[in-house]
């Protein structure tokens, strides 16, 4: 069983990583001429570079801004389960909502990657193409927290009502 | 909310005190707080009951209805 401690380990490990993933991507991403394949350098693009490479470069600052909001909001939303009494705040219903809906940018712009690299860059093998659903999985993952910090809502709504009830 | 309590007025008549009648009626001071300062969603009819019968009322006298503006 996970301690307190190593629960909270995860998700500032997985923020802090994600945040210095998104500054290398601004950072890289002008000095590598908004190629967005340099991550798959064996790969030479076979086409010409045209003015889609911007918006695959926009789409991969929309992935890096998605993901650290992802990060930042399950983050928060973890201290909240630890702490017993912001259980019944909405606080955890706003960080979870946030987090369904920059889930479902996520799995957006990763669909947009994959249209990029298979069809402007001609990059077939990249690690994520193995296996197409795992878009689809981050889609529904989203719509899951969303409709989750419904329920949420509604059960602390009740809880309230129920303790004013006299 | 429209509905009003006048647990206060009653109480004054009956020459009765809050913690008396949460003593007597099995709630504590703070839930009768709740309810005479209108704080409550909802009564149980069981706690109904039991006020009607400590302060010898009927429920129209502890509950009453103000339309809004």
């Amino acid at each position: 069983m996970l301690k307190k401690s190593s629960f909270k380990l995860i998700f500032d490990i997985l923020f802090y990583t994600v945040v210095i993933n998104a500054i290398a991507t601004f950072i890289m991403m002008p000095i590598e001429g908004f190629d967005i394949s340099f991550s798959n350098s064996v790969y030479e693009p076979k086409r010409e570079f045209s003015s889609s490479i911007y918006i695959a470069a926009i789409n991969e600052i929309i992935f890096s801004v998605a993901f650290v909001f992802v990060a930042y909001h399950l983050r928060r939303a973890a201290r909240l389960f630890m702490i017993n009494g912001e259980f019944k705040s909405f606080n955890l219903v706003k960080n979870l909502k946030r987090s369904g809906q920059f889930l479902i940018i996520l799995g957006l712009s990763l669909v947009v990657k994959k249209i990029f690299l298979e069809y402007h860059f001609e990059v077939t093998t990249h690690f994520f193409q193995s296996n197409s659903m795992i878009y689809l999985l981050l889609i529904v993952i989203g719509l899951s927290f969303i409709r989750l910090s419904k329920m949420l809502k509604l059960s602390i709504l009740a809880k309230q009502e129920q303790d004013l009830t006299i | 909310m429209s509905i009003k309590i006048n647990l206060d007025q009653v109480l004054e008549d009956r020459h009765m005190q809050s913690v008396d009648l949460a003593k007597a009626i099995g709630i504590t001071k703070a839930n009768l707080s709740i309810l005479k300062t209108g704080k409550a969603k909802a009564i149980r009819f069981s706690t109904l009951e039991r006020i009607c019968e400590v302060l010898n009322c009927q429920p129209g006298d502890l509950l009453s209805f103000e339309p809004k503006d």
